[in-house]
């Protein structure tokens, strides 16, 4: 078992602001857990997470990550950080960013976080070089103009208002994801029944080549929540 | 409050900026020190990912001088610590 990443330090001033890790948060905690063998495997270099919040899951996969690829010389220090992947984190709400720094720091996890939306001004560099991207998106149906407006804010309602279907921000990104992902790369995103599960999987395998698994998927009071993987479809690497 | 890692990752995607805008121009200098775990294969990995031109800059502006002005063929032990440091432990704040 993985251990939860210590939280300790985020008082509920901070989850006034900023998303407080919940049943969708811990069912991708659970699928990177059970793909855990196959995540170290992999030696990612880069993993990128989108809207990162807390800083939770990208603490969570560095501590599963981390002693994976240690050198096997003795270093005469104890290290603070380890540094086999870097952990870029981005997410629209500035205090966000604040708080995934400091999960990072309490947790011996260099966390990067990045104050912007989406990939941001990380795209251009990160083309098909990202192998781990994650991403925990605000899924809930609202009308349009509350997504619009919990962007603008950049506040907490950012955190789950997601427009049409719950797809306003997460379509966006689903566009760009491509281009992002590494030949090996992998991408977990987490999903409710009204995003449409099967037209996102059948659209991001006929238009970007990624192919799909649902991981897991769990009930949670009202929610039923999805936790999908896609990887470059086989003979797909040469498109986008 | 960035690393220079991730610095040299970030390229200014505002409209009317160009590759002149590139790296984003530190502002108000402070500099923070974080020991992390020297790990030559992830270095060795990341390298053809760098601008080089780009960190060295950067780290001179922080006031680092040890990184070559080209990217030097041999990755001897010496270097990977010095663009360890430059990379990994050097935080702009
Ligand atoms: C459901 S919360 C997930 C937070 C955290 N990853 C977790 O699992 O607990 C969604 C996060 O996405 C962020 N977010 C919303 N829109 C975004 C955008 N356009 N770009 C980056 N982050 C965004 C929100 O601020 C919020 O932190």
């Amino acid at each position: 078992m993985i251990p939860t990443p210590d939280l300790r330090h985020l008082t509920a001033q901070d989850y006034d602001r900023v998303y407080e890790p919940a049943e969708d948060t811990f069912l991708l905690l659970d699928a990177l857990e059970a793909d855990q063998h196959d995540l170290k495997r992999l030696r990612p270099l880069i993993s990128l997470e989108i809207g990162s919040g807390s800083g939770c899951v990208s603490a969570f996969i560095a501590k599963i990550l981390g002693p994976s690829v240690r050198t096997s010389r003795p270093t005469h220090f104890s290290p603070s950080l380890t540094s086999s992947t870097v952990y870029l984190c981005t997410d629209i709400n500035p205090h966000a960013c604040r708080c995934t720094h400091s999960t990072g720091h309490h947790n011996a996890a260099p966390l990067d976080p990045i104050n912007t939306s989406l990939a941001g001004p990380l795209a251009r560099r990160l083309h098909r070089a990202v192998d781990v991207v994650l991403f925990n998106p605000p899924y809930v149906p609202t009308v349009p103009d509350e997504a619009d407006d919990a962007q603008q804010a950049r506040g907490i309602a950012g955190a789950w208002a997601g427009g049409v279907d719950g797809m306003g921000v997460t379509d966006q990104f689903l566009e760009r994801v491509g281009e992002l992902m590494s030949d090996r790369g992998r991408f977990y995103l987490v999903a409710v029944p009204e995003n449409d599960v099967p037209g996102i999987r059948e659209r991001m395998l006929r238009v970007h080549g990624l192919q799909s698994e649902i991981v897991l998927s769990r009930r949670a009071g009202r929610e039923h929540l999805f936790v999908l993987r896609f990887v470059r479809a086989q003979g797909a690497s040469q498109t986008n | 409050m960035v690393r220079l890692i991730t610095h040299n990752l970030l390229a200014c995607h505002v409209k009317g900026c160009n590759t002149n805008n590139f790296p984003l121009q530190f502002r108000d200098i402070q500099i923070e020190l974080r020991e992390a775990e020297f790990n030559p294969d992830f270095l060795k990995g990341f390298m053809p990912k760098i601008e080089w031109k780009a960190l060295v800059d950067a780290a001179r502006q922080l006031g680092d001088t040890s990184l070559p002005l080209e990217q030097p063929e041999m990755l001897d032990d010496e270097f990977l610590k010095n663009l360890h440091h430059v990379l990994l432990e050097v935080k702009e704040v």
